[in-house]
This record gives structure tokens, sequence and C-alpha cells, in this order.
């Protein structure tokens, strides 16, 4: 991670905010569901159709509905959390790079080492990580010099702020892409199997005729363009997350090293 | 950025900062002030994100960091207080001070922790065992919810944008040498940015009352004891809140 890394956090954001608006074309295309599965219902209580397997279908076809919609709502939260935590991250990644400018014209005048240190950091160097030659260094100059000392930490303390929220949005970015799989689970199995039980059902009971097949229809192609939409969302976060592991690699490391990254591998696993 | 003692008495100095060779064009030149008293320090219209490394850099060879006390913002614009953030990290706990007015939308800027509302008849800072630095009301001259702060000790009257010059590039006098001169880089922003004139001759009344030898603005040059006069007659006759059809 480097400092002037701040512009493709902000791609980040923009391109969750991208995803968000793609999944949310979702929303009308499961009212059309909706209504889809009125006129089936209509249409079976007309035709006085056979026993209550179609009304069973009808009802299930809105289940799902109700499901997806919750989803969605969940999508919209996760994508928002996301995007959220992107802007912040880019914001205290700009917020470091004033800071190790700070301390690099602050040092300027007294120490060499860490004006060189501060200059490679304004450079492109990855400032997540730091050697241990480094930091002993560092320590051994701060007894001479307050204000320095008093930058060092402060740049510290957003290092370990801005880590914290890259852990976040990793972890949101994980949520998002379990939700928008489920979508598409639900989408592609569940409302498939319901037109097809329905167009079957109708052809045995003698309603080939009936509007039936062509809801039927009308149902599966809404399914297609819903797993349309999760496809491109599916591409765009597999996308983003490889972007985004670009960044979080030396992330990762440093959790690695400071030993939580255990900690963080259990809660991605438990999404 | 230059550095500049501007008072001292032994028990409290004034300090100035700005006039950066490497501030970028595109950001409008800010003078940065610190008022130390036994010690403690009293930072005036901080500045904006960009010029933060500047003045951090240069304000820490006339003080300890840790012993900034207090920040004052004479009013809510970028270049006075977007780098609230950066302050707050770097002093975590230090008590920022606006208008009561802004004390909610300044936040916006960054930081997350509130500040300390300055009700609309202005107050005193107790800072290093005094209590005689004073918040003088300067609504609408140009801000809804706007401070000069003034020193009885040292005589200067720390003016925000009351006395703001947009010297051209190459023109960056430190005192006004020439008053007449300088008006020409003062009167528009004035009809510009001071929309009343009734607020701005209550300002004056209250200035006039006072002793000034050094009124500081927060751009261009600084007046110095007959050019504050001169100053004070000039805006009491420029027509203000006039500048755009």
């Amino acid at each position: 991670m480097a400092l002037n890394d701040t512009y493709k956090l902000i791609e980040i954001n923009q391109k969750t905010l991208v995803i968000q608006h793609n999944l949310s074309k979702i929303k009308p295309l499961l009212r059309k569901t909706r209504y889809l599965a009125f006129n089936a219902k209509f249409t079976v209580d007309n035709l006085h159709m056979r026993g209550g397997s179609f009304s069973a279908l009808v009802k299930e076809l809105n289940n799902i509905v109700i499901d997806l919609e919750d989803l969605l709502g969940e999508v919209g939260q996760s994508s928002w959390e996301m995007s959220r935590s992107a802007a912040t991250c880019s914001n205290f990644n700009h917020r470091l790079h004033l800071m190790v400018q700070t301390l690099r014209l602050t040092a300027e005048q007294s120490s060499s080492h860490l004006g060189t240190l501060c200059k490679n950091l304004l450079d492109g160097k990855d400032w997540i990580r730091e050697t241990q030659q480094e930091r002993s260094q560092i320590n051994a100059m701060f007894r001479a010099n307050t204000a320095e000392k008093k930058l060092w930490d402060t740049i510290q303390t957003f290092r370990a702020q801005f880590i914290e929220e890259m852990n976040s949005l990793f972890l949101q970015t994980r949520k998002l892409s379990i939700l928008v799989n489920k979508i598409n689970w639900i989408a592609v199995q569940q409302i498939n199997l319901i037109a097809v039980t329905a167009l079957v059902e109708s052809s045995w009971a003698g309603f080939a005729k009936s509007n039936i097949p062509v809801l039927s229809k009308n149902i599966r192609e809404l399914a297609r363009k819903i797993t349309d939409v999760e496809h491109l969302a599916t591409n765009q976060l597999l996308d983003l997350e490889a972007r985004l592991h670009q960044l979080d690699k030396p992330v990762r490391a440093y959790l690695y090293a400071n030993r939580t990254y255990g900690q963080r591998h259990d809660q991605s696993s438990a999404l | 950025m230059i550095s500049h003692q501007l008072f001292n008495d032994g028990t409290r100095q004034w300090y100035y900062f700005g006039r950066d060779p490497n501030k970028p064009d595109t950001l409008i030149d800010t003078n940065q002030y610190l008022v130390v008293t036994n010690g403690e320090g009293l930072l005036l219209d901080p500045g904006g994100l960009e010029t933060f490394p500047a003045v951090v850099s240069i304000l820490s060879k006339e003080i300890e960091l840790s012993k900034i006390k207090l920040i004052f913002a004479s009013h809510q614009d970028p270049d006075i207080i977007s780098s609230l953030s950066l302050w707050n990290g770097l002093l975590p706990g230090v008590d920022v001070y606006v208008s009561w007015l802004w004390s909610t939308f300044i936040p916006h800027f960054g930081g997350g922790q509130a500040l300390k509302s300055v009700p609309d008849e202005g107050m005193t800072f107790n800072i290093g065992g005094t209590n005689d630095l004073t918040l003088i009301p300067a609504h609408y001259l140009h801000s809804s919810g706007n401070f000069s702060l003034y020193d009885p000790r040292a005589h200067i009257l720390f003016s925000g944008d009351i006395g703001a010059a947009l010297l051209p590039p190459g023109e960056s006098k430190f005192f006004v040498e020439d008053f007449h001169q300088h008006t020409q880089y003062m009167t528009g922003f004035h009809r510009r940015w001071m929309p009343s004139n009734q607020a701005k001759m209550k300002w004056i009344q209250r200035v006039r009352d006072l002793k000034v030898n050094l009124m500081c603005p927060q751009h261009g040059s600084i007046f110095r004891d007959q050019d504050v006069i001169r100053f004070l007659d000039w805006f009491e006759e420029l027509d203000v809140g006039s500048a755009s059809k």
C-alpha cells in the first residue's frame, strides 16, 4: 500500500457505487415477477385448476420474491458500507500522505534518515510495513526531537485506523459476494424451477392453451434478466476484489505479522 | 513558509506563519498566527488541509506541539479550518473554538471531535494563566458567525478576513507600506465579500475604542499603527455588499 494509492481507493468507491446501481435494477424485475404471480393466481382461480398445487406454486413464488427483496435490502446496506469504507480509506490515506509530508518537512533540517524515509514513503514505498532496522533507527532519533516523535505517533495512529478500515472494507466485499451468490441461486434455481413446474402441471391438467404457459415463460424470462444483472455484478465484484487484494496484500501481511490474521480469517469464514 | 515574531514581552509572543513559496498557485495564500502565553499556545485560523504540512513544520520550531492548547477559527471557510481532522489527529483533545453557528457544520471537515461554541457576544480565552485574549463580534464580516481577536497586552488585533488583500504574484510585502496603493488589492474583496454596511459600522465602532498597534488579517499584508486608522477610515467609506449587480 503506497501513499499515492489514494486514487485506487477512490476508484474502488466509485466501482462499488456502480455495482450498487446495477444491483438496484433487480428491484423492478421483482415487481414484475410479483405482478406475474398475481396474474397466475388470477388465472388459476378462474380456471378452477386442479387441486392446490398451482396455488401452492404461486404462493411459493411470492415467498421467493419476498426473500429476494430482503436480500436486496441487505445488498443495499452492504454495498453502502463498502462504499463508505472505501471513502474513509481514501480519506485516511490522504491524511496519512499529508502527515508524512509534514514529518518530512519537519525532519528535513534535523534528521536526514527520517527525511529520506518520508521521501521514500511519498514516492510510493509501502507504508504499512517497516523494517526492524528502520523502526529502531527511528526510535533512536525520536529521543532528540519531540515534534518529530509526535508526528510519527500520529502517523502510527492513522495507520492503525486505516488498517482497521481496510479490514472492514475487505469483509464487506466478501459479504456482498455471498449475498449476490444467494440472489443468483434463488433467481436461477428457485424461480426457474417453479416456472417449469407450473408449465408441466398446466399441460398435465389440460390447460396447455390457457395463459399459464405464457406466464411461465415470462417468469422464466424475468429470472434470466435477474441472473444477467447478477452476473454483471459478480464480474464487477470479482474485478473489485482483485483490485482490493492488490492494495490489501500488505495489510494482510501486517495483520499476520501482528498475529491478528487468524482472528480476521475467522471473521471472513464466518460470513 | 516564513515565520516572523510580531511581539514578545517575555510572557507573551505573537508569531506569523505564511508566504509559502512552495504553495501551489491553485491555493489562495493564507496567514496563520500563533499566540503563546507562558509557554501555552493558541493557534488562530490554522489553515487548510493542503497547507497543514508547511504550517506544522514551521510552527514546531517555535513551540512544542503538545503545548498548543487552543485552536480558534474566525469562521467556517476551508482556507481557515479544513485542516481540522489533521489537527485533531495530531493533538487529540485540543479545544477548537468556533462561532456556535458553525459548531456542527465545521466537523464535516472530519476529525470526529466536538467543537467548543463561541456565543454571539464573544468571550475571552483562558490560557497560560491569563484571560485577556478577547473575541470581538465581527458577524457578517464576511461570515454570519464571525469573530476578530484582540490582545490588549500586545495591542494586536487579529481581524480574519477584514483587511484581507488579494495580492498578485510577486507582491508579498509583509507590512502595508503604501496604504493608498494597497487599497487596490482590498477594494474588490471587501465590496464583494462583506455584505452589510450596518455590520461593518458596528465593528468599526468597536475597534475604534481599542488601541491597536498591529492589525493582522488572514490574507495579505499586516497593518501597523497609522495604517490601522487609515484602514478603518477607508473601510467606513467603502460601500460594501455592492460588487455584484
